[in-house]
């Protein structure tokens, strides 16, 4: 390598540095801060706080963010499973049924990625109190599933789409139904496909704030994002509890993305680079 | 293509949850809006007037709109410099000049803020700008900057860049992600050929990388607005379109007009409005998925 050039490549590499500091640094304060009494944080920004005693992150726990947790947990675990066997359904529909309306099919599923969630809030919040499904958890469910519903189709039809028919074929030979075929050939074959989906679905309901906001009200179904935002006007003074919160809520997605990392990377592009 | 099954009933059990749910929450809110919007009425009452186009009259003449349309394309535009400009030259240089493996761990880490919620993010925040307890302005003094320190976040003049600066901190490690991997596409034989010519790196990346990855860099420019216009989660959390509404943008104000101030009909009015912008944009990105080739090639 060439001076200079490596005079470049050291200066990229103080670039990346400083960037990575840049994201670290918030993140680390947040988590560090979490421990510190009010005086303390009111002392001075850099001083690190006087013991490692986690009453904030155990008093937001158990007054905020626990419950919540468990809510976030239903809609996410329900709702990501929900998607990605209606998508994937779809998906195998058009891909392996005789039908006429193939291509209308795939276009109108497809062009609801189109339609932004924020728009419809006020319709749909309606439509929910009509149907006497206003904060109750099957009206949440049900609109985080049916916006999930065109990305995770896509995602399952670009790999379903290359699947060999011929093991099916075989399935369906040895006397598999249509349904047994589905679910015990093609999506244990659709596993980093579904992976992918699911990792998508999660990101997007676990930190889903808008939606909740709208078709829920009260502490019963609150989710993470809400009870965080709710410790904001009555926590307002015990900043230190605030803080330990935020870590407390931003944790789940980070240990899931430091686990599943190559998901949420594909997850991520296959929303960008055209299939 | 080949065709497996001709069972009709299983056919409509493996697509009617699908069309259903798309159709029913996903297709039918936008006709509803639009109905809505022709109406004057509450959330806690029955009774709809139907005032026809008066809400979208209005539309054109409130300087609420005006500021909060304002303050989304100010979003898109700053994200456009920050995230799909400045984004793209941090993957190029990661690509281009930093070892392998460390940019790969750059990467990993600057992603981290895109997993976590917009609400935590935007509450840490919130309290990073506060003048008396957050880092922000402590941070400027150690600088010796200390004199533009001040109430961010309470200061209608510098409000709604804060909030968007929140953004870029969160968004660009995302695209250059995105970026990355349209640049390792690129054929390296190509770069090879442009050294030989005599191509400094700055001309390699202005003349060959950029017309290469020239779907990608839309692509992201299509999201970039898309999200600009929807922008409600962190505005809501961060400001609630405060101080003194500088920091409204349209799905902050369609909330606050649904929801705070109980005018439904002028609120499904923005709805639509945000609709259109939106749309507009998600169908030229759709259009660059080249949905009619995947399905045509796929047919033949």
């Amino acid at each position: 390598m060439s001076a200079g050039s490596k005079v470049k490549r050291g200066i990229v590499h103080l670039m990346m540095t400083v960037y990575m500091i840049i994201i670290v640094f918030p993140l680390m304060w947040m988590l560090i801060s979490g421990f510190k009494t009010n005086s303390e944080i009111f002392g001075s920004p850099w001083s690190l706080p006087s013991s490692l005693d986690p009453k904030n992150y155990i008093y937001a726990w158990q007054t905020y963010i626990q419950r919540a947790t468990l809510n976030s947990i239903f809609f996410t675990v329900l709702g990501t499973a929900l998607t990605v066997i209606i998508a994937g359904m779809a998906a195998y529909a058009v891909i392996r049924f005789r039908m006429k309306a193939r291509y209308i099919v795939f276009i109108f599923i497809l062009s609801g990625m189109m339609l932004a969630p924020q728009c419809s809030l006020i319709p749909i919040y309606k439509m929910l109190g009509i149907t006497h499904l206003y904060n109750t958890r099957l009206g949440l469910l049900l609109p985080y599933v049916a916006y999930r519903i065109p990305f995770s189709f896509f995602m399952m039809w670009s790999f379903m789409v290359t699947l060999p028919i011929e093991v099916e074929e075989a399935a369906t030979i040895d006397g598999c139904s249509v349904f047994g075929t589905f679910f015990r050939v093609v999506m244990p074959m659709c596993k980093p496909a579904i992976a992918t989906t699911a990792v998508m679905c999660a990101r997007f309901i676990w930190n889903d704030f808008a939606f909740a906001l709208v078709f829920t009200e009260g502490k019963a179904l609150q989710t993470v994002p809400l009870s965080i935002f709710s410790m904001r006007s009555t926590s307002q003074t015990d900043w230190g509890v605030l803080l330990s919160g935020l870590t407390l809520a931003a944790l789940p997605m980070v240990i899931m993305y430091i686990f599943l990392q190559k998901y949420f990377v594909s997850g991520a592009n296959s929303g960008a680079v055209k299939g | 293509m080949k065709a497996l099954y001709k069972n009709r009933t299983a056919l409509l059990v493996f697509i009617a949850p699908a069309v259903l749910m798309v159709g029913l929450l996903v297709f039918f809110p936008v006709l509803l809006n639009i109905y809505y919007s022709l109406f004057k009425w509450t959330a806690y009452s029955a009774d709809m007037k139907f005032v026809g186009l008066k809400y979208y009259a209005k539309l054109f003449s409130d300087d609420k709109i005006v500021l909060a349309i304002k303050n989304n394309v100010m979003y898109a535009v700053v994200s456009l410099i920050c995230q799909t400009g400045l984004g793209l030259i941090i993957a190029h240089l990661f690509v281009t000049f930093a070892n392998t493996r460390y940019a790969a761990i750059t990467r990993v880490v600057i992603f981290v803020p895109a997993v976590i919620s917009l609400t935590a993010i935007g509450l840490l925040w919130v309290i990073a700008y506060n003048p008396s307890l957050g880092y922000v302005n402590a941070i400027l003094e150690a600088i010796g900057l200390g004199s533009l320190a001040h109430d961010w976040l309470g200061d209608a003049k510098t409000a709604m860049m804060s909030i968007i600066m929140v953004s870029q901190w969160q968004y660009i490690g995302e695209m250059v992600l995105l970026y990355t991997v349209g640049l390792q596409a690129v054929p390296t034989d190509i770069y090879e050929s442009a050294k030989i010519d005599g191509a400094s790196n700055w001309q390699t990346f202005l003349h060959v990388t950029i017309p290469m990855i020239k779907s990608t860099i839309l692509m992201n420019m299509t999201i970039t607005i898309i999200g600009a216009f929807m922008v409600f989660d962190e505005v809501y959390v961060m400001t609630s379109g405060g101080p003194g509404g500088a920091t409204e943008t349209l799905a902050t104000l369609m909330y606050e007009t649904g929801f705070r101030k109980d005018n439904m009909g002028y609120a499904s009015a923005i709805g639509v409005l945000l609709f259109v912008i939106t749309f507009a944009f998600s169908f030229i990105q759709l259009r660059l998925y080249n949905v009619n080739e995947m399905m045509g090639g796929e047919k033949s």
